[in-house]
């Protein structure tokens, strides 16, 4: 399943600026919104729900359709407009939330665990880096139409698609490197957390015993291992006896 | 075909005592018309990567070929033949000399054995009116914006014609405009001349126009992207006008 995590744009704002753009069916309007927002991973279901409470809200109304009988056809109400224009040049000032789950679990991991949420970030990477090919793929084609455009609105909409799809590939691209980079981290901790005498780093000389310095440590919890590398100073296991 | 090809190239890296692997098992090909990025922090050995395929540097494990040559195999008369006729360097280092950049880009070509003064003159002319900065002939290192210098190392690079062009951070830290024209201005003179590049980038948006994306990182390549064998025509924008004698096919 994919997970969100950059928790920003909601389905009913891409379709409401969908049906804005262009009134149409829910079944195109779902597939409109599945191929626009690539990235953002909706589903036909989504586009469903969100039309359906648009309509509660009145801000889309059904329409008669003169060329297919067998399908409603959605278009704006003047509400919905007006909703829309206030949401897209309204401040958004404040970060959207990160729920980023991995760093979640890199939190709550011990020593032991290291090995799978390794493998793990390996899966993510190998996601991200097929999602920036992908996004590379659509910034190419985007680019060939580009010249194309015969009106001025055209070129426009096809400038601003090209400057998101720029973005959105260099996002995967720096999100891979990110993963990357994490992943390095993990694998440094690894090595401490199998260094026998790790737990006496953290001691004052002159603590240290024999028996202390060849205990195994293969379960000392991460904490402490980050604790020899100088972060997280606010918790310290005891030596290993 | 295959222009640049390292086989299962591996460099150790040693200080005193200490010796890492800072490249393993590296496998990478570089068409005619290809432009291939490698994106990686700074430290990764993204330098290393091209001096390799260079041969400036020899590699531990593995072979560097250049065409049909093993790069590891030549003699220092015969490789510096390579360098000068087949291999263009652009960097951010300039000449280090306090030359104008036209005697810069001519110093290239006198390198490569011309030795006629006005030829060689009028073909560095050719080289930085080709990237659009003609007007910095006269002009000093010193005297360049960023953006003119990244543009006059391109024209010092391509001035000997190479075949396979190395690139080596030249995009790191342009603007985003900056960054696409230069990007799509090296893509198009890798189709239009059939050029192999190989680039070293930080940033991914500069990579966002190769053909093959690769990342670097733990001394490991990995492939980020292949967005395929260049095609005649596919490159739509040209910052400096449509080169000539390039065909109008489109792709699909």
């Amino acid at each position: 399943m994919p997970r969100k995590r950059l928790v920003g744009l909601s389905a009913g704002e891409a379709i409401l600026g969908l049906v804005i753009e262009q009134p149409d069916s829910a079944s195109r309007l779902g597939s409109r919104l599945v191929e626009r927002f690539r990235s953002a991973q909706f589903t036909r279901s989504t586009a469903h729900n969100a039309l359906s409470r648009l309509a509660r809200q009145g801000l889309v109304q059904v329409v008669a359709d003169e060329d297919g009988p067998d399908e409603h056809r959605y278009e704006a109400t003047p509400l919905g407009v007006e909703h829309f224009r206030a949401w897209l040049r309204a401040c958004t000032a404040a970060a959207p939330a990160l729920r980023e789950e991995l760093h979640a679990k890199v939190e709550f991991c011990t020593a032991a665990d290291l090995p799978q949420l390794i493998e793990a970030i390996c899966a993510e990477e190998r996601a991200c880096a097929s999602m920036f090919a992908a996004a590379q793929g659509r910034l190419s084609e985007a680019e060939l139409v580009a010249p194309r455009c015969a009106t001025a609105e055209q070129r426009w909409s096809a400038l601003v698609r090209r400057a998101v799809l720029r973005d959105e590939a260099a996002l995967w691209g720096t999100r891979f490197k990110r993963l990357e980079r994490l992943r390095a981290r993990l694998e440094e901790l690894g090595e401490v957390a199998e260094e026998p005498a790790m737990g006496h780093n953290a001691l004052p000389r002159g603590t240290t015993t024999e028996a202390g310095r060849h205990s195994p440590s293969a379960r000392i919890p991460v904490s402490a291992s980050a604790h020899a590398l100088g972060r997280h100073p606010t918790h310290v296991d005891d030596p290993p006896r | 075909m295959t222009l640049l090809s390292l086989q299962g190239v591996g460099l150790r890296y040693r200080r005193g005592d200490l010796a890492r692997w800072l490249l393993r098992s590296v496998w990478l090909d570089v068409a005619p018309g290809e432009v291939v990025s490698v994106l990686a922090l700074r430290s990764q050995g993204k330098t290393t990567l091209l001096r390799l395929a260079a041969g400036m540097v020899a590699p531990d494990e593995g072979r560097v070929l250049l065409g049909r040559a093993d790069l590891g195999g030549l003699s220092d008369p015969a490789h510096a033949r390579v360098l000068r006729e087949q291999l263009g360097w652009a960097g951010r280092l300039g000449p280090g000399l306090g030359l104008q950049m036209l005697d810069y880009v001519a110093l290239r070509l006198t390198l490569g054995g011309r030795s006629h003064r006005r030829a060689v003159r009028s073909l560095a002319l050719a080289a930085l009116e080709r990237v659009g900065v003609e007007h910095c002939a006269e002009r000093h290192w010193g005297e360049l914006s960023d953006w003119e210098r990244v543009l006059v190392e391109l024209a010092q690079a391509l001035a000997g014609a190479p075949r396979l062009l190395l690139i080596d951070d030249l995009l790191d830290g342009l603007g985003a405009r900056e960054t696409e024209e230069v990007s799509v201005l090296v893509r198009t003179l890798a189709e239009e001349l059939g050029l192999g590049v190989l680039m070293t980038v930080s940033d991914p948006e500069a990579a966002l126009c190769s053909h093959r994306v690769l990342s670097l990182a733990g001394g490991r390549l990995t492939v980020l992207s292949d967005v395929g064998a260049p095609e005649p025509g596919v490159v739509i924008d040209f910052p400096h006008g449509r080169p000539p004698g390039l065909r109008d096919a489109r792709r699909r």
